[in-house]
C-alpha cells in the first residue's frame, strides 16, 4: 500500500486496519489517493459489474458511479472491511438500481442491450455455443435480483457465502437460502428455454 | 474458487448449476490500459463537477474571457467585410470583389486554381467569405451570386456564407466528401488526401461523404472526420480505428428496417466515435438521439451526450440537454447527476 500524508480521519476506523493510511488520504479528498483506488478495483468492479448489466457500456457507467459513490461518501466508510469489499457492495446496489430501473421502464430494454462494441467475427462454428451461452444469460437474468447476486457472487466470483453476507448485508444463512432456491431457478428457467441441462454437473 | 465451507454440499443442485454457469465464467470483460484511463477521465471529471477545486474555477473564469475574447474577434472579423454590391446579381466569377485581399490572389474564370496565402481571404459573388488558414490549393469550380462551389485539394478554408435564399447554394468538395451549407460559419480542411475534418461555428452544414457512409448535419461544436475506411462497410467493420468502425455503425443502422437493431447500431456507433475526439463525439451523441428520440436506448444516449458536452467543455449546451434529460428521463437513476449539470460551471 502506498504511504500517504497522515490526514486525520473524520471518523473513526477500525484500528490498525490495513489500509488506514489510504482511507485517510481519501478522506482528505487527495486526487492522487482516489485514482490509486480506482486503477486497484476499477478492473475488478467492471467485471463484476458485467456480471448484472447487459454490456460494457452499462458496466463502465457503473465503474463511474462506484467510484464517484466513493468520492460522496468516503466518511461513511468506516474501516470495518476492505475497500475492496466496501466497494463491491456499492457495485451490487448501483447494478440493483439499474436492473430495477430497467425493468421499470420496460420489458425489452435489459436483453436488447449490445453485448460489446468490438467486433465479434461471425463464426459459424460458435453459434451454437453463443446461442446457448445467451440462454443461460437470460436464464440468469430472469432470477430475481437479490438471489441472482448470491449465485453469481459465489458460483462466478468465487466469493464464499461470509464475504456475501458482508456485501449484501444480510445474515449468512439468508445467502445460504437464496443460493440454493436461486439454483433451483436457474435450472428450472434453463429446462423452460431448451438449455440442454446436464442432469449431474457434468460437462454437457 | 469456491468456499472452503462448500454451501453445496447437500444441494444436489449445486453442480448442475455449476456446470450451466461454466461458460459464463469463462467470459472476460475486454479491459485493458486504455479503457481504464478513458474511464478514469471520465469519472474524474464527474468528481470535478461536484467539488469544484480552485483550478476549475479559474479554468471558467479563463474560458469566459476566453469566449468572450473569441466572440470580439469573431465580430470583428465579420463586421469590417464589405457585403457585396452584387447581391442578387448573377456575378460572374471573373468580377468577384476581392476583400481584405493581402496578396494578389488573382481569379480567373470557373476551374481556375487559386492559391491563397497565409491571411487571405476572398469574398465571393454569393456574399460569402473565404479564407485559408494553412496553406493548400482551392479550385474555384463555380462562384455566381446564387452558387459557389470550390473544391478543396489541400489545406483548410473557413466559410463565413450569409443567409442563403431558396435556389441559393454554397459547397466544399474534398477527395472525400461534399459539404452544403445554408448561411453558417465553418471549416472544411484537408488533413490528408483521404482525410477530411469538418468543423461548424455557426449554423448548419451537411456533410455528405462520396461514399457508401451516411449524410449527416453538423452543427456548432461539433466535427465530423472523414478518413480513408475503405471501399465498403464490410472493409470499415475491419477496421481498428474507432471512426471508421463508428462509420460502420451508422451505415447498418441507416440500413436496418428493425427499429430495435438500428438503436443499437446507433448506440454501439456513438459509443465508437466516442473515443475519437470530444466534438465529434458529441455530434455522434446527438445523430442517435435525434434520430431515435424515444428508442429503447433514449436515456443512455441522452446520457452519454452529456458526457460528450462536459468533455467538449460546451457547458450551455449541456446545460440545456441536461434540462432536457431530467424532464424526459424523470425516474432514470442518473438523475441526480443529470440535476447538477443543469446550472453551467462558473
Amino acid at each position: 500500500m502506498t504511504q500517504g500524508p497522515a490526514a486525520p480521519l473524520s471518523r473513526p476506523m477500525a484500528h490498525e486496519h490495513p489500509e488506514a493510511d489510504l482511507v485517510a488520504r481519501l478522506v482528505a479528498r487527495d486526487p492522487l489517493a482516489f485514482h490509486q483506488l480506482f486503477r486497484t478495483h476499477a478492473a475488478d468492479v467492471h467485471r463484476l459489474a458485467l456480471r448484472f448489466v447487459n454490456g460494457e457500456a452499462e458496466a463502465d457507467e457503473i465503474v463511474q458511479e462506484v467510484f464517484l459513490a466513493a468520492f460522496r461518501y468516503i466518511e461513511r466508510f468506516r474501516g470495518h472491511a476492505r475497500l475492496k469489499t466496501w466497494l463491491y457492495r456499492i457495485t451490487v446496489n448501483r447494478a440493483f438500481k439499474r436492473q430495477r430501473w430497467w425493468r421499470r421502464r420496460r420489458e425489452v430494454g435489459a436483453d436488447a442491450l449490445p453485448e460489446q462494441i468490438e467486433h465479434q467475427p461471425d463464426q459459424a462454428q460458435r453459434v451454437e455455443s453463443a446461442q446457448q451461452l445467451a440462454l443461460v444469460r437470460a436464464c440468469l437474468d430472469r432470477i430475481e435480483s437479490k438471489k441472482r447476486a448470491v449465485l453469481v457472487l459465489h458460483e462466478l466470483e468465487g466469493f464464499d457465502t461470509r464475504e456475501i453476507a458482508e456485501f449484501l448485508d444480510c445474515p449468512r444463512s439468508t445467502v445460504l437460502t437464496r443460493l440454493a432456491r436461486a439454483r433451483a431457478d436457474l435450472i428450472r428457467l434453463a429446462r423452460e428455454a431448451g438449455v440442454d441441462v446436464p442432469e449431474d454437473g457434468g460437462h454437457s | 474458487m469456491n468456499a472452503p465451507e462448500d454451501p453445496a454440499q447437500g444441494d444436489p443442485n449445486a453442480p448442475v448449476a455449476r456446470a450451466l454457469l461454466r461458460s459464463l465464467e469463462q467470459q472476460r470483460p475486454s479491459w485493458d490500459r486504455a479503457r481504464e484511463d478513458a474511464l478514469w477521465r471520465r469519472t474524474q471529471e464527474r468528481m470535478n463537477a461536484e467539488q469544484p477545486q480552485a483550478p476549475l474555477r479559474l479554468q471558467a473564469v479563463l474560458g469566459i474571457a476566453g469566449l468572450a475574447t473569441a466572440g470580439a474577434l469573431a465580430f470583428a472579423l465579420w463586421a469590417p467585410v464589405e457585403t457585396p454590391g452584387a447581391s442578387g446579381e448573377a456575378a460572374a466569377l471573373s468580377t468577384p470583389r476581392v476583400a481584405e485581399a493581402r496578396t494578389s490572389a488573382s481569379i480567373s474564370g470557373g476551374g481556375a486554381t487559386l492559391t491563397f496565402d497565409a491571411t487571405d481571404r476572398l469574398r465571393l459573388p454569393s456574399g460569402a467569405l473565404a479564407e485559408r488558414t494553412s496553406g493548400g490549393l482551392i479550385d474555384v469550380v463555380t462562384a455566381t451570386a446564387d452558387a459557389t462551389h470550390l473544391r478543396l485539394q489541400s489545406g483548410r478554408v473557413s466559410n463565413e456564407v450569409p443567409s442563403l435564399r431558396a435556389g441559393q447554394r454554397y459547397e466544399v468538395e474534398t477527395a472525400t466528401a461534399l459539404v452544403s451549407v445554408r448561411g453558417t460559419r465553418f471549416a472544411v480542411a484537408v488533413e490528408a488526401p483521404d482525410h477530411t475534418l469538418v468543423s461548424v461555428e455557426h449554423g448548419k452544414v451537411e456533410v455528405a461523404p462520396k461514399d457508401w457512409r451516411v449524410v449527416t448535419l453538423v452543427v456548432p461544436g461539433e466535427q465530423r472526420a472523414l478518413m480513408n475506411c475503405g471501399p465498403s462497410v464490410e472493409a470499415a467493420e475491419r477496421s481498428t480505428h474507432p471512426r471508421c468502425i463508428a462509420e460502420a455503425f451508422a451505415a447498418r443502422a441507416a440500413a436496418s428496417a428493425d427499429p430495435v437493431e438500428r438503436d443499437t447500431l446507433l448506440l454501439k456507433g456513438a459509443l465508437a466515435a466516442s473515443t475519437t475526439n470530444a466534438a465529434e463525439a458529441v455530434g455522434w451523441w446527438r445523430r442517435a438521439r435525434e434520430l431515435s428520440p424515444a428508442g429503447i436506448h433514449a436515456e443512455e444516449v441522452a446520457f452519454r451526450e452529456l458526457e460528450a458536452l462536459g468533455q467538449a467543455k460546451q457547458w450551455a449546451r449541456r446545460a440545456e440537454r441536461a434540462q432536457a434529460f431530467v424532464k424526459d428521463f424523470a425516474a432514470s437513476p442518473r438523475v441526480s447527476t443529470v440535476r447538477s449539470w443543469v446550472v453551467p460551471p462558473r
